[in-house]
């Protein structure tokens, strides 16, 4: 005491049941046996009988209901008036068990989220956020942090969330203003694109809405697919071990003219191991596709003196190490994803400069009166202005997946660049268009990839930097001595030393007196 | 009620009635898991045919075999077998006699004899006459016993292995359940001829009884057991019996196929428990009031035995490929 | 050392394991005085009697089931399935109940039977007797599967196989049967899992099933003469499969072809080939090849049948092609 009165279990295909007829009123005596209330089915209507004796109470289920399949609509109880809520003799079925196989399961099927949904859905007057498209082979994406919080007033333009594709960090920013409803997301869930991840409501939400999950380390459902149990966001199920995506993206950009270049893995893995470019077999004439007998071969040919032209980003050029060996191969696996370690064994180049703080500081207060609030844009400004000229100021390859050929190389070159900034660890992209406008300076298309990083370390007590080279160039601002001390490092391959002095000396320069900027 | 055979006693016949109360019991427990959805999968319902697995399953010994079918809870229980593995069985937890991994229509419980239930109906016949087959070749006088149903005469494997049998003089008795219904097709439409005349035309001698009769079924039961350890085997029973519930837990709208007044008729004037219980104490077996106590005895141990179950613990992940081969622990290792 | 055919192979392990353990008994149909059709069985039942050398009707069903219960219940079953066609009949009980008692019932019933059938066309006997359809078996967990490729590896797995606790499927080609090959007079057991290198080579791997094996053998003959070193794997049992070696021969010669008489799709050749490319991926230089028989069904006409199996001409020439890095499908 008291029964618990279930809408019974139907059939194989059915999880609710339309309760059509009460046959007892709350309060009425019931024996076992007695029908209680009529349920339909798809086959007929059938007549539901009490389990035992006692009282109806606590009815919690009208006539025309559909109610879901084991789902508690009244109590026998021992008496007619329910009293302080007695225990139930069993404990009530919460969630079903588990369906079996061939039905349709019982309850809403949404899958499980890291963070806890809001039970409603959007209200009107909502807008969904949604996973950004990333590029055509790109179907899911990692948030890495979000800059908002549930409850946060947001406004158009403002940075939401960050989600890394396989090139770089990318901003997401709100399209609209409103505040944050509801995050359904959180920082190290990889989510396919698309998806709702948050929503935005007009007006400030009354109740607290649940909390999402805050940047957390980024957790291990990235790494490994191996182990059972929840159902992994991706649909990578196949492979365990590091994402194959970056890698296989960036083994099939483009071998600048000569498009792709066929080998076995076991080529493959050869020349990358010893270093060698695939490329120049191309350029050698020998015939695709490539086995490791080829590699002998490539081993053997004659190495080319230094690189005049410019490289192209995520390639290599034929240029001799210091031990007069060639540099690697392109597209090898490890390498491609801006900001990543660099995969290859190359010497870089490590150079510093200094500049005047002052100037800087008094500028950007003048710029800022003037409209230019966005000091990170000024400084991609700057940089971008600092490229040298044979460096690409457009993209060898545009952003992910579109078709590219050399005549979208050639027809970009020069007219723009992208720059990130990287300010208290937040990253921000910029197109900056030729020329030393700086109010033309905008955020970097969705995807777009860098061809120049700039780290602004000022404000923090990091004093010099030697990083190492990475994928692009990167420029550091750091305070010492109150002075700007900014350094450049690169890999060998990328800026000649010549270019590298250019790029060092000009953007200091452009640090040191700001106004010789706009002449 | 037939002649009782003379060696049985007052303990004897309390313990029939105790094995059909328990497994009346098990069902009805069994059917409410079902209807407040805490079954994964489904199961099917033996109430209505216990004097079958009772009458004879008591005339076995432990040593002998069964096999089962996929309504396989009555003869599990009448071999022996205690609630609480059942129950775990049937909930997929790692106590069931199983543990876990047969489930209601695969349930097995090897130390009591039982072969297993069988999920592919007639799937068990060549199991049982296998059984017997072991016993001719090892010496020994086991029997073993096939149950199925009206249904699996559909089945060609029934008529190979009959032949095996009678060609081998093999101790295996075929008891065919005949409850009308095959699925949720009469008997009649799916059996052409008589079964009994399946059995006979491989010259093995067959017999009908009452399947709603305990005794009955037990004096023949024994019997042929008898005859069949000194090798005077196979047999075939067909024995009449009725099932309450519908073919499986969820077949519950079946007027289509079965009159409401037919189930009524059945449960109350031929019911195997409530028949034996006129019997018992008309014969002054035992009274009415012992009756009932047993009666509460079990149901009390039956949901005692639930409530064990829905508590105890599944199995752990890393079995799941534990026991795929007796000499390869992991399968997936 | 002494040569004997593949059959007197397999008579004398049965023989042998019958002597050795009073629970294993023969079954199956003109297994006694007829000794089967391919004469494998002569003189069993004289030594053994009808009591353990069992003639059954022509019910494949029946006697599948009746030795599963008689596994399950304290006897040894060896069933001979008169051809691995037959196979279809009786999959219900192999697969169904003997491949998952032991599973379903937690480890508490073991049924430890020998399933002792043929493949293998080229016999002008037609389709529905020329199947080789061990993948099918090979496919379902708790069966294991063994083939042996010459008398030799008949008389060590099939002594294993009889005391294997589990249900083993074991697949003899009934063209090799006359076939003679060097038996030790002693004791010998070949273990499940572990496969054979015959021939060691750098630069191609050839593995092989059964008759595959010989097949295998002689095209490493012919590559050789091409300056060409083949490497000639046995796995000798699918299941449990000694995935290793052959993922290390692979890694050594950096190419493979899968050669096995089960049609090529779909079948054993698939998942080695799957296997190899999955493993072996950073040392592949050609692309992993099958050679599996022909996706049709066994023509009757000699004139065809020959044609739809790999022979060592057809093996050699994939083997020579790929060493010479030509493109085997485009590019």
């Amino acid at each position: 005491m008291p029964h618990e009165v279930i809408m019974p279990a139907l059939g194989m295909a059915q999880d609710t049941g339309l309760l059509v007829a009460w046959h007892k009123a709350p309060g009425d005596p019931v024996a076992a046996g007695d029908v209680l209330f009529e349920v339909e089915t798809d086959k007929a209507t059938m007549e539901v009988e009490a389990q035992g004796d006692g009282f109806l109470t606590d009815v919690r289920a009208a006539e025309g209901d559909d109610v879901p399949v084991g789902q508690v609509i009244a109590l026998i109880s021992r008496t007619a008036t329910p009293a302080a809520p007695e225990t139930p003799a069993e404990t009530p079925p919460g969630t079903p068990a588990e369906t079996p196989p061939g039905e349709a399961p019982p309850q809403d099927t949404a899958p499980q989220e890291a963070a806890p949904k809001q039970t409603a859905g959007p209200a009107p007057g909502d807008r969904q956020v949604i996973m950004p498209a990333l590029g055509m082979a790109q179907d899911t994406g990692l948030i890495v942090a979000w800059h908002k919080a549930p409850g946060d007033p947001v406004a158009a333009g403002d940075i939401l969330f960050e989600v890394e594709t396989d090139k770089a960090t990318m901003e997401v920013p709100a399209e609209a203003g409103g505040y944050i409803a509801a995050i359904h997301a959180g920082a190290g869930d990889e989510v396919p694109v698309g998806e709702v991840i948050a929503l935005l409501s007009a007006g400030k939400p009354e109740a607290p809405p649940p909390a999402a999950r805050r940047d957390a380390a980024r957790n291990p459902a990235r790494e490994s697919q191996a182990a059972p149990g929840p159902e992994p966001r991706a649909g990578t199920g196949a492979a365990p071990g590091p994402e194959p995506r970056a890698g296989a993206r960036a083994a099939s950009a483009p071998a600048g003219a000569a498009g792709r270049i066929l080998a076995s893995p076991k080529a493959r893995r050869l020349a990358r191991d010893r270093g060698l470019d695939l490329a120049r077999l191309v350029e050698a004439g020998v015939p695709q596709p490539f086995h490791a007998a080829d590699i002998e071969t490539l081993a053997g040919l004659p190495v080319s003196g230094p690189v005049s032209g410019p490289p192209y980003r995520g390639e290599t050029r034929s240029e001799t190490r210091a031990d007069g060996t060639a540099w690697a191969a392109a597209g090898s696996a490890t390498d491609g994803a801006v900001g990543g370690a660099v995969g290859r064994a190359v010497a870089g180049r490590h150079l510093t400069a200094e500049a005047d703080p002052g100037a800087l500081a008094v500028y950007l207060d003048w710029a800022a009166g003037a409209g230019l609030t966005d000091p990170g844009a000024i400084l991609a400004g700057f940089a971008a202005a600092s490229l040298p000229a044979s460096l690409p100021a457009g993209h060898a390859a545009s952003a992910q997946g579109h078709a590219t050929s050399a005549q979208d190389h050639a027809t970009s070159a020069q007219d723009h660049a992208t720059v990130a900034v990287e300010i208290h660890g937040r990253r921000r992209c910029y197109r900056v268009p030729g020329g030393r406008r700086l109010g033309a300076v905008a955020p970097a298309e969705t995807g777009a990839a860098p061809d120049l990083l700039l780290r602004d370390l000022r404000g923090s007590r990091v004093r010099a930097v030697a990083l190492g080279p990475e994928a692009v160039p990167v420029l550091t601002i750091a305070e010492r001595d109150g002075r700007l001390e900014i350094t450049l490092e690169c890999a060998g391959d990328r800026l000649s030393a010549g270019d590298a002095i250019a790029l060092i000396a000009d953007f200091s320069g452009r640090l040191d007196e700001p106004l010789r900027h706009l002449m | 009620m037939a002649d009782p055979t003379p060696t049985r006693n007052a303990e004897d016949y309390l313990r029939m009635y105790r094995q059909m109360v328990r497994i009346r019991a098990f069902e009805d427990q069994a059917n409410q898991l079902y209807l407040s959805a805490k079954m994964p999968g489904l199961t099917h319902m033996y109430s209505g045919e216990e004097a079958v697995a009772v009458g004879i399953c008591e005339a076995l010994e432990v040593t002998d075999r069964i096999t089962s079918t996929h309504r396989g809870h009555g003869h599990c229980v009448a071999k022996g077998a205690e609630f609480q593995a059942m129950f775990c069985e049937l909930l997929g937890k790692q106590e069931g006699y199983c543990r876990g991994k047969g489930g209601s229509m695969h349930i097995a419980d090897q130390s009591n004899g039982n072969l297993g239930a069988n999920a592919i109906v007639g799937g068990s016949m060549g199991i049982a006459t296998g059984a017997a087959f072991t016993a001719r070749m090892l010496g020994r006088d086991d029997v073993a016993v096939c149950f199925f149903g009206d249904g699996a005469t559909a089945q060609g494997l029934m008529y190979e292995v009959m032949n095996m049998a009678a060609l081998w003089s093999l101790p295996v008795i075929y008891a065919c359940e005949n409850n009308g219904y095959s699925e949720y097709t009469r008997t009649e439409e799916i059996a052409a001829g008589q079964i009994l005349d399946r059995a006979r035309a491989f010259g093995i001698e067959a017999h009908r009884v009452d399947g709603q009769d305990v005794l009955a079924v037990n004096a023949l039961a024994a019997s042929l057991v008898q005859r069949a350890r000194r090798g005077e085997g196979p047999f075939f029973i067909e024995l009449m019996t009725y099932r309450y519930h519908g073919h499986h837990v969820g077949d519950i709208n079946r007027d289509y196929y079965r009159a409401r007044d037919e189930e009524t008729l059945w449960k109350t004037e031929r019911d195997p428990i409530l028949l034996f219980r006129d019997w018992l104490t008309r014969e002054g077996v035992a009274t009415e009031d012992e009756l009932e106590a047993v009666q509460d005895e079990v149901s009390r141990d039956a949901e005692a035995a639930v409530r064990y179950a829905l508590e105890a613990a599944y199995p752990d992940p890393s079995e799941v490929d534990m026991h795929v081969y007796t000499d390869i622990p992991h399968a997936l290792a | 050392m002494r040569q004997i055919t593949l059959a007197k192979a397999v008579n004398e392990a049965i023989a042998e394991e019958m002597r050795r353990d009073p629970s294993v008994f023969v079954i199956g149909e003109d297994v006694a005085e007829a000794g089967t059709p391919f004469k494998v069985l002569s003189g069993l039942v004289e030594e053994f009697g009808t009591g353990r050398v069992v003639d059954t009707p022509i019910s494949e069903p029946g006697f599948m089931g009746l030795a599963v219960g008689a596994a399950m219940t304290g006897t040894r079953p060896v069933v001979d399935l008169m051809f691995g066609d037959f196979l279809f009949l009786v999959m219900d009980q192999l697969c169904n109940q003997a491949a998952k008692a032991h599973y379903m019932s937690g480890g508490k019933i073991s049924v430890p039977l020998v399933l002792r059938t043929n493949l293998g066309a080229t016999r002008r006997s037609a389709a529905q007797h020329s199947q080789s359809l061990h993948a099918l078996v090979a496919h379902v967990p708790g069966l294991k599967v063994a083939l042996p490729s010459s008398a030799y590896e008949a008389k060590g797995l099939m002594k294993t196989a009889i005391r294997d606790d589990n249900p083993v499927v074991i697949f003899e080609d009934k063209l090799m049967y006359q076939d003679k090959a060097e038996v030790p007079e002693e004791e010998y057991l070949i273990p499940f899992g572990v496969a054979n290198v015959l021939r060691e080579g750098g630069d191609v791997t050839l593995i092989g099933t059964s008759s595959m094996v010989q097949v295998c053998l002689a095209a490493a003959d012919l590559l050789a003469a091409d300056g060409i070193s083949a490497e000639v794997i046995d796995p000798r049992t699918l299941v449990p499969l000694d995935e290793a070696t052959l993922i290390a021969s692979a890694r050594k010669t950096g190419r493979a072809i899968v050669v096995d008489e089960g049609h090529q799709s779909y079948g054993v050749t698939a998942e080695l080939a799957a296997r190899i490319a999955e493993k072996a991926f950073y040392h592949l230089d050609a692309p992993v090849l099958r050679m599996g028989a022909m996706d049709v069904p066994v023509p009757f006409s000699p004139a065809l049948e020959d044609l739809t199996v790999p022979t060592p001409a057809a093996v050699a020439e994939a083997a020579a092609r790929i060493c010479r890095g030509e493109l085997v499908h485009a590019a």
